[in-house]
């Protein structure tokens, strides 16, 4: 086991390790040592080929095939420098208060979140796409909302330079998507954060974190790990969780921590990807522009 | 696909993905290898217990229509073949339901993920996006 020490360990470079990584490189200058483990790899620009099969073997856990314990059904969440907000569709929404009011996490208001997420998308781009870029088939998906008495909203995506190659769940090929990998974790790397790729936390221990260093399989895409491959003891006076909504409670479960978390491992929630197939008299693509430009929110519509 | 997880069950589990996605029939022998190709590479890092009983489930849908039509899955009709995988798909049997979900996947992966099958699926996602599409 190798030991390192550091002041602050962030497991994850997603949505949420790397905007707490570029908020916290500032410390790197009073002389603290910040530390971001992530467990997929660092991609060149080149290598986002926006072909499905590689890229998804590349990009997603299990390929987007990570099956749940009772094998029911399969979750697709990002494995990258930047995790998964280089694979999503660059939807960026502020959660509505009724969420955050349900989840019931003492001091988190509302408001606040409200303020910090406004910055995020004015630092991300975050922006409605202009009406020229729109594809059939979310203006057909706008109609049959309208047609049904609901009313669509546009997303505000978080793309600079879109060319609507369709791709984005493949990690743009056109590098337009303005995720963590494109905006947070450059800042924090420049200001002398350390982001470790292919580095799998294993368990977290008193004031320390356990990680696997990976070797770079033959043949994949990406850059080897910024350290050698092995396991490491990572000492870090503060440990920071952010490994999504799987790998966070998964990581706390298997390290048994000694406080009792209740609700740990309860609670998850995601959003099922349904497909709705329709025959109509001329094509509708969604194989150009923004695959999802466009949402229905029913708990709003309905007073849910 | 000698030497292949597959290559034991090879025509059984050719026959099973042609009745998940009748236009394979028309595949040539360098498209079946292609289709395999796939599906070997997506259970390439998948778990040896998994990859077992993947094999194993495809051989139990060989011999299961023994029951019901008196003959193996190889030796029914297209539309008795059908008929049979429409009802283990909704099988009362949570685990016979979950495998063929995942088999069914498999061979859509293998079938679309070719690229020979998007013309055949009017896919055309071009990283250049809008400037080859207007």
């Amino acid at each position: 086991m190798i030991e390192k020490t550091c002041d602050v360990v962030i497991i994850g470079s997603g949505a949420g390790g790397g905007t707490v990584a570029k908020e916290l490189a500032p410390l790197v200058r009073e002389g603290l040592k910040v530390l971001v483990l992530e467990q997929g790899a660092r991609f060149r620009d080149d290598e986002f080929t926006g072909r499905e099969v590689e890229m998804a073997r590349e990009l997603y856990e299990d390929a987007g095939g990570f099956l749940t314990a009772d094998g029911t059904m399969t979750l697709a969440f990002g494995r990258a420098y930047g995790g998964s907000t280089v694979v999503y569709t660059g939807t960026s929404l502020i959660a509505p208060e009724r969420v955050i009011e349900h989840w019931g996490v003492p001091e988190l208001s509302h408001g606040d979140l409200e303020v910090r997420s406004r910055k995020y998308m004015e630092e991300n781009h975050v922006h409605l796409l202009e009406e020229g870029l729109l594809n059939d088939n979310n203006k057909l998906f706008v109609a049959g909302c309208q047609k049904a008495g609901y009313e669509a909203r546009q997303f505000p995506i978080n793309v600079k330079g879109c060319r609507g190659s369709s791709l984005c769940n493949l990690g743009c090929p056109n590098l337009a998507k303005q995720g963590t990998h494109r905006v947070q974790l450059p800042e924090a790397e420049r200001a002398g954060v350390l982001v470790v790729t292919r580095a799998s936390a294993l368990r977290i221990e008193d004031r320390a974190v356990v990680a696997r260093v990976a070797e770079k399989p033959d043949g994949a895409k990406g850059l080897p790990s910024e350290w050698a491959p092995g396991d490491y003891r990572i000492r870090a006076g503060i440990v920071i969780v952010a490994g999504g909504s799987i790998g966070s409670p998964a990581l706390l479960l298997r390290s048994g921590l000694p406080s009792p978390l209740p609700r740990l491992g309860e609670g998850f929630t995601c959003h099922p990807a349904h497909i709705l197939v329709g025959e109509h008299t001329r094509p509708i693509s969604n194989d150009v522009g923004h695959p999802k430009s466009f949402y229905l929110d029913r708990a709003v519509e309905e007073g849910r | 696909m000698a030497g292949s997880l597959l290559a034991p069950v090879e025509p059984l589990f050719r026959a099973l993905a042609a009745t998940v996605v009748p236009e394979a029939e028309r595949l040539d022998e360098k498209g079946w290898r292609d289709l395999g190709a796939l599906v070997e590479d997506a259970l390439s890092d998948r778990p040896a217990g998994m990859r077992r009983q993947l094999v194993m489930l495809i051989r139990l849908l060989g011999i299961l229509p023994l029951f019901r039509f008196g003959r193996t899955f190889g030796g029914l009709d297209a539309e008795r073949r059908l008929r049979f995988l429409e009802s283990i798909q909704e099988s009362p049997l949570l685990l016979l339901r979950r495998g063929f979900w995942g088999l069914r996947t498999l061979v859509l992966l293998g079938y679309y993920g070719r690229p020979e099958a998007r013309p055949e699926i009017g896919y055309r996602a071009d990283p250049r996006g809008w400037e080859v599409r207007r």
